[in-house]
């Protein structure tokens, strides 16, 4: 089931309602919360099901075992602690990697003349797996750590691990930040449903007329690269970070939305990364829910380590930690070198003490970044973008084949003029909506009501978007 | 919550209001637009009068010149191909609309593999060019629920021009009517030599086949007299020339004539007379027309 379709439109519908019938009783409302969510989760993959199920169970239990402990035996805590992460890792190792790394071995074992023939497991690869252990580990941490009491009421904590709109995708709500809302007494909320409203439409928008509309043009080029010429391949390349954030983006605004229509603040994903100066501004706005994740519970624990070695110890800490970012999207050396390509990206940064450095934009007299920034903006666009190509392609050998034809083979650009004429008006919109909400350059923009910025995403949907487009980018992490 | 309620049923008129109102201009653009594929579609629905009418996809549109078939038949023709692999769900659905206002006396329609074969390209999501025009053919709308589309196009009438804006806005302002002979459009280049021919190692489609069948059916229940053709090629594969063993079985099945010149030696292979391995450029489609319209005479009075 897909947050953009009919059915999702639906089924929302339908527990929302009921949601708002049972207005004050918090437990109720918990248990159809965690009802629907397995209902969405079980549509979208039933076979999956039984492991969310078991995974919750066990964190669960885990979580009271480790509070036990805490004050008492700490070594004890500590070492269920240990095995309860082990036991996520190992979860996502098995599912999400085992058949990667048997491969890795025999092309290894098979270079060095060791013949070793071919073992590829039968293993479901459950939704959203990524997300909801994510989830479930720091719900152990953050127990260990003394920064929240483990939850006494399973439905409650099921729900923190399931609740529907972010379980396919994201984003990846803390326990500490999202537990207490579930505890809370939500009556509905007539303002945040409206802003709700406002953020799925603009999430659809982003989604359907951009991402999908990119995604059109983006398709007819990297799947047929031998017969464009380079400047086309570059311009497609040039495009997809913007697809990408338009994907995700869309997918996180309408998550968020649907969240505000029950009350809930859902961690935000996305803060208008394109805005960012360098490579470390880009990446505290970019997925911000993973990155703040693996910066509290990866990169600040090795570069506590490394200390000893300065500067060098947290490079060393920030490569090891975008490794793993590339490494979590999926089971592919080319996301291992994008998550390295991007820690390298950090050291000119690190040695120039700019990373810890946070500078506020400076706008000019029209509300909007000044030349130099924005130079600094396009430049880290740039570097964004190269390190996009190797997590675009699906092998080492197509990303040799992608920066073959950017580099050869010039000509005149393949012009779609329906494709690239939307792809500009999306463009325009979701610039002139960014700007405002980053600097707010357009304060008349913000007196514009709900009902009528809805309406009009509602009506460029229908007029310019791209009806049973693909499926959401990120899904398949 | 009544208020958001009352917020989202007012949401809803807006809306409403804003979709009927786009789609009328919209519509506006679109019946003024002289890019190839609304003007086209739009003059054979409402304005097409020719007794003699060619049908098809691309292979229609670039091959049969109405100027010198109308010269050697004596009746006026128009050719309604279209570009853009329009198979039969199109060419049924444009049937049923411009029979709803005329009827030619002869329709010579160029049958092709997507016609009837399950190619994972071109579907029936090919009926959409025709959502402007939903409401006119029942037959036209039963293809619509076929695509499960009939229900959106219903609610909202914007939906019928989706995606449309930029080729409408460019098709008012700054295009001319590409069709300047009865629907014909010429190309000018010669194929290229190393180009391979199309392979059609497809299962047989049978809901196209019904689809054709009703081609079929309604052509003979309103006495109009169909003919299939299949032009020559550039390059011609083993499993084309099977493909098209189909339409001759098919077609002594139905009792339709069927001219086959898929293979004729005065064509394949001959690069200055085509434009790519399936379409003749402008020298070459002049020739075939002239040919085509002395075998077309022996049927056609």
């Amino acid at each position: 089931m897909v947050t953009n379709s009919i059915i999702f439109l639906f089924f929302f519908v339908i527990v929302f309602f009921i949601y708002y019938l049972l207005n004050g009783k918090t437990k109720v409302q918990n248990i159809l919360l965690l009802v629907s969510s397995y209902l969405f989760y079980g549509v979208t993959s039933l076979k999956a099901l039984p492991i969310l199920l078991i995974a919750t169970t066990i964190a669960y239990a885990f979580g009271i075992e480790i509070n036990k402990y805490n004050n008492i035996n700490n070594k004890r805590a500590s070492f269920l602690t240990t095995l309860g992460v082990c036991l996520g890792v190992g979860m996502l190792f098995y599912f999400k990697y085992l058949n990667f790394f048997i491969d890795s071995f025999r092309n290894l074992f098979n270079a060095f003349g060791l013949h070793c023939d071919k073992i590829t497991l039968n293993i479901i690869l459950p939704v959203g797996i990524s997300f909801f252990t994510f989830k479930l580990m720091s719900y152990l941490i953050e127990i260990h750590r003394g920064k929240m009491k483990p939850v006494t009421n399973f439905v409650t904590f099921a729900t923190y691990v399931a609740f529907f709109p972010t379980i396919l995708s994201g984003p990846i709500d803390r326990p500490n930040g999202f537990i207490p809302q579930l505890d809370k007494q939500r009556i509905f909320d007539y303002k945040l449903a409206l802003l709700g409203c406002e953020q799925i439409a603009w999430g659809m928008f982003m989604k359907m007329c951009v991402a999908d509309r990119i995604a059109i043009y983006n398709d007819a080029i990297f799947n047929n690269i031998p017969h464009h010429n380079g400047l086309t391949v570059l311009v497609a390349t040039l495009l997809y970070p913007i697809q990408l954030y338009a994907d995700f983006g869309g997918y996180s605004d309408m998550a968020i939305g649907v969240g505000k229509l029950l009350g809930f603040n859902v961690t935000k994903n996305f803060d208008y990364p394109f805005f960012g100066r360098n490579i470390a501004e880009y990446w505290r706005k970019w997925h911000i829910s993973l990155t703040g994740w693996l910066t509290d519970y990866v990169f600040m624990p090795l570069n506590i380590k490394f200390r000893g070695i300065g500067k060098y110890g947290s490079e060393l800490a920030i490569l090891i930690t975008f490794i793993l970012i590339g490494m979590w999207h999926n089971a592919h050396w080319n996301y291992a070198l994008f998550g390295l390509y991007q820690g390298f990206l950090y050291l000119p940064l690190m040695f120039s003490g700019k990373f810890f450095k946070k500078k506020k934009i400076k706008l000019n007299k029209w509300n909007l970044p000044n030349v130099k920034d924005v130079g600094n903006m396009s430049l880290t666009y740039l570097l964004v973008t190269c390190g996009l190509i190797i997590f675009r392609t699906a092998s080492i050998n197509d990303l040799g084949i992608t920066l073959n034809a950017i580099f050869s083979r010039w000509g005149m650009i393949f012009i779609d003029i329906t494709s690239i004429g939307f792809i500009i008006v999306g463009l325009i919109i979701m610039l002139i909506h960014d700007l405002h909400k980053a600097f707010n350059f357009s304060p008349k923009l913000s007196e514009v009501p709900v009902i009528l910025s809805t309406s009009f995403y509602a009506f460029l949907i229908v007029l310019m978007g791209v009806f049973g487009g693909d499926q959401f980018i990120y899904f398949q992490f | 919550m009544k208020k958001f309620i009352g917020w989202v049923l007012l949401l809803l008129i807006i809306l409403f209001g804003i979709d009927r109102l786009s789609s009328i201009l919209m519509s506006k653009l679109y019946l003024n637009s002289k890019a190839t594929n609304e003007y086209k579609i739009n003059y054979v629905i409402n304005k097409m009068d020719q007794p003699v009418v060619f049908m098809g996809s691309s292979r229609c549109h670039h091959t049969y010149v109405p100027s010198i078939i109308s010269d050697t038949l004596g009746l006026p023709v128009y050719n309604a191909g279209l570009w853009g692999e329009q198979n039969i769900y199109f060419q049924y659905g444009l049937l049923c609309n411009f029979l709803s206002r005329y009827k030619p006396k002869v329709i010579c329609y160029e049958i092709h593999p997507i016609d009837f074969m399950a190619t994972p390209y071109s579907g029936i999501e090919r009926i959409s060019s025709l959502s402007p025009f939903i409401g006119r053919s029942i037959e036209c709308d039963s293809l619509f629920k076929l695509n499960h589309s009939y229900i959106k196009y219903k609610i909202s009438h914007l939906y019928r021009y989706n995606s449309t804006l930029i080729s409408l806005i460019g098709g008012c302002l700054f295009a001319e009517n590409s069709q300047k002979d009865n629907g014909y459009k010429p190309l000018f280049r010669e194929a290229d030599a190393s180009a391979k021919p199309d392979e059609f190692n497809f299962p047989l489609d049978h809901q196209r086949i019904k689809v054709l069948t009703d081609f079929v059916s309604i052509c003979k229940n309103r006495h109009i007299k169909l003919i299939f053709l299949c032009a020559p090629m550039y390059k011609v594969s083993n499993s084309c020339i099977d493909a098209y063993k189909f339409v001759s079985v098919f077609s002594q099945q139905y009792h339709i004539l069927f001219i086959n010149n898929l293979q004729d030696r005065k064509f394949v292979g001959r690069r200055n007379l085509c434009y790519d391995r399936g379409h003749f450029n402008d020298k070459g489609a002049r020739i075939y027309s002239s040919m085509i319209a002395n075998e077309l005479k022996k049927f056609i009075n």
